[in-house]
């Protein structure tokens, strides 16, 4: 690192002019320089990990966390995108919520956010107390670490405008050209045995790609593209990221259980994820539909389950069983041509089944062996509510009016 | 239809704002909130929320109980308790203050921030190169406004105009993004480099945009609104000669200056060679004495940016200084210390063979 040349001359006697380089100049970080608090997880002991779209950059805040003594239950808080907006001083509008993620000691619910001001976007991480109490995290008094992506995609990279549909483009349309790339390039973090995944896209040319890094950081990562067959599609893809992934024992071994949009679900052992390979992944089901959210695993009495939210279908809740000896699929499996919603085949492979939840959770994570918590829009109010479920019935359904509902008489 | 079974929600009668003479309001962001402590009170030392002191979104009729006050830092200073809120308050909004003593009702006392931008309106205050006789292959103007402007409707407004008034549809670059500074008060616009470069498809086809000999202006239309909508731009025109091109890269071999007097606060001024990059200038040159302890002072680009003077804060020590100049900074034509935005494809290899070494250099050896 060379702050100045060595071309150092002398025009005069009184005077002399040299010239400098820039680059390299040391520069003086602000403690915590995060731009944008989107992915959320926590490592088992209370490490937690935020994906920084902006900046490029995986943080890990060391939150110790004290067991709570005796039962704890999580509680509903209505208008939970109000009060966040209390908190940051700025209206309803003006709260966008990227996460939730619960503190695996403490039982603290996390929720990383966006305070949209009148020129910049600022982070927010607000910490939801086991007594309800709602603050803003101080990330500044934290002890962290700081990892930056390699292959980060630019900043004006920027979706293409597609339209959708026959007809001429609509401002909802024309909208997407104006979303960077980086709002994809970190999707999903998922923290296991002493190691962090990030899947999302890589460099400018979109890659969908697989991060494997070490925790504590050493300044390593390890990098894979990964490609995949879509069966809805009827193509290979190698773009569109993973949207929520899990790491499961899967034929004997471990490997990330992996959702993509509209919306296969692939395999992907832990052993090929090596720097610079580009892989395939298995593909063993497709729901035919969806964008998936989030991928949590969680106990039905002595049955492994995933629960994936998506936000435009029911939750499916897939028995991790049915994964193991499941056939991976290429395009010779199937006639050829697009197989979308109605189609017979679909949803295809073990899937496992829907779910009734009336209304969308945004966003959902394990809290205990008994509940999820969930940030779920209301479909009557529109309330975006911090919401229960209970994992021995994973539903959510006391708006529906049924039988058992009427007086007896 | 079925009706939803909800809760009605509880809203406390409104609350007439008593104003508490012990407070002290921000007039701007970045100001705190203060309250002054009674006799006893002082020595309670809060670590975060402060019953006695709470800021609300929303004005004061807005207020109920269980809502939740803004984040932020409490500190004493003395007699003292202030509330720096964690990310400013948004001027426009309404935001409503809750104090409350031992044994009194609480008081509310509504404030806002007035819009930064409100009162001045949307103006191009400067425009660089500032000269009158501006290179054939000039790069960059940079465009001041006044107040933040409204984004992505540059091209609308701003236009090269040749001396009959007519305009150049091709002469800047197109990006998807605009070249704003953070606060949107300074544009920058790129002469399309196709049209500088010579022998390049652009240039053959179109010709340059700007022509030795030629005059031009640069003008932005009026009816452009400033980003908070307050105000619309009036109408705005820049004329120049066109000059011959910058065509070697910069030597400071050829800037001039006069001796320091030491013991005086007389100002350094050193004339270059051509006019540089304004906002480049801004920090390109320091002043440093001895083996690099930098010298303190006010730098003042000047002459249509073909000088710089430099007054010390203390008076010079000594008549020997050097000036360390930054090898990135830029003529107005973009070319740097190290290389030439446009290089003469006739001499590809004369060139790359001095490449990495300025010329000045070699001139002063």
């Amino acid at each position: 690192m060379s702050t100045q040349t060595t071309h150092d001359f002398v025009l005069s006697a009184a005077v002399s002019v040299e010239a400098a380089s820039t680059a390299g100049a040391p520069s003086s970080e602000p403690s915590v320089d995060m731009k944008f608090a989107g992915a959320l997880a926590f490592s088992d002991d209370g490490i937690l990990f935020v994906g920084d779209n902006h900046n490029g950059a995986i943080y890990a805040f060391e939150i110790p966390g004290e067991e709570q003594p005796g039962q704890t239950v999580p509680h509903s808080i209505r208008n939970i995108d109000a009060k966040i907006a209390e908190l940051l001083g700025v209206r309803l509008g003006a709260v966008e919520i990227n996460d939730l993620a619960v503190h695996p000691v403490s039982k603290e619910i996390y929720i990383s956010a966006t305070r949209i001001g009148s020129f910049a976007s600022q982070p927010a991480i607000v910490k939801i107390s086991i007594d309800h109490d709602i603050s803003l995290l101080n990330t500044s008094s934290l002890t962290y670490q700081k990892q930056l992506l390699t292959e980060f995609p630019e900043d004006d990279t920027k979706f293409q405008v597609r339209g959708s549909g026959p007809g001429p483009l609509l401002p909802r349309d024309t909208a997407k050209g104006a979303i960077s790339m980086r709002s994809l390039a970190i999707m999903d973090l998922e923290y296991y045995e002493g190691e962090l995944f990030v899947a999302g896209v890589a460099y400018d040319s979109f890659q969908s790609s697989l991060r494997r890094i070490s925790y504590p950081f050493d300044g390593t990562q390890c990098m894979t593209a990964v490609e995949m067959y879509h069966i809805t599609h009827d193509r290979y893809e190698s773009r569109a990221p993973i949207r929520a992934m899990s790491v499961q024992q899967v034929d004997g071994k471990p490997q990330l259980v992996a959702a993509y949009t509209c919306s296969p679900i692939v395999l992907v052992p832990l052993d090929e994820l090596t720097d610079g390979a580009k892989i395939s992944a298995s593909t063993i089901m497709d729901m035919g539909n969806g964008q998936p959210l989030d991928m949590i695993p969680f106990q039905m009495g002595d049955q492994s389950m995933l629960f994936v939210t998506n936000n435009s279908r029911s939750p499916q809740v897939i028995p991790v069983d049915g994964l193991s000896g499941a056939k991976a699929v290429t395009h010779e499996d199937f006639e050829r041509g697009p197989k979308l919603d109605l189609h017979p085949l679909m949803p295809f492979g073990p899937t496992g089944k829907a779910v009734m939840f009336e209304g969308v959770p945004l966003h959902m994570a394990l809290f205990d062996d008994d509940f999820f918590v969930s940030l779920t829009r209301d479909a009557y109010t529109g309330d975006l509510n911090l919401d229960i479920n209970p994992t021995f019935f994973p539903n959510r359904v006391h708006n529906l009016v049924a039988e058992m509902d009427f007086p007896r008489t | 239809m079925r009706m939803n079974a909800r809760q009605a929600q509880t809203v406390s009668s409104p609350v007439p704002t008593i104003y508490d003479p012990d407070l002290l309001l921000p007039h701007r962001d970045g100001e705190p909130v203060v309250l002054r402590l009674a006799d006893g009170e002082a020595d309670h030392h809060p670590t975060g929320r402060d019953q006695r002191l709470a800021v609300f979104v929303g004005g004061a009729d807005s207020y109920h109980e269980g809502r939740l006050p803004v984040a932020g830092r409490y500190e004493h200073h003395g007699e003292f308790l202030s509330f720096t809120p964690a990310f400013g308050f948004v001027a426009g909004h309404d935001y409503v203050v809750r104090t409350r003593r031992d044994g009194e009702p609480y008081r509310l006392n509504d404030f806002r921030i007035p819009p930064e931008t409100s009162a001045a309106p949307a103006l191009v205050t400067d425009v660089y190169p500032s000269g009158d006789v501006l290179p054939e292959n000039l790069l960059r103007f940079y465009v001041h406004f006044s107040v933040p402007m409204t984004p992505h409707v540059a091209p609308d407004f701003v236009a090269l105009r040749d001396a009959s008034g007519v305009a150049d549809p091709a002469a800047f670059m197109r990006f998807k993004q605009e070249l704003w500074n953070a606060d949107r008060t300074r544009l920058t616009v790129l002469i399309d480099p196709g049209r500088i470069k010579r022998s390049v498809a652009t240039n053959l086809d179109l010709g340059p945009a700007l022509r030795n000999g030629e005059r031009y202006a640069l003008t932005v239309d009026e009816g452009w609104p400033a980003a908070d909508g307050s105000s619309v731009l009036q109408s705005f025109s820049k004329r120049f000669r066109v000059g011959g091109a910058l065509r070697e890269r910069p030597n400071v071999g050829r800037w001039r200056w006069r001796p320091l007097r030491p013991g005086t606060r007389e100002a350094l001024r050193i004339g270059f060679d051509r006019p540089f990059d304004r906002h480049l200038l801004e920090h390109a040159l320091h002043v440093v004495v001895g083996d690099g302890q930098p010298v303190d002072g006010t730098p003042h680009p000047g002459d249509y940016e073909t000088s710089w003077s430099f007054t010390p804060d203390e008076p010079w020590t000594t008549g020997d200084v050097r000036i360390v100049v930054d090898d990135a900074l830029e003529d107005v034509a973009g070319s740097n210390f190290r290389e030439l935005l446009d290089r003469d494809v006739g001499h590809r290899l004369a060139l790359a063979a001095t490449s990495n070494t300025p010329t000045q250099t070699r001139n002063q050896e």
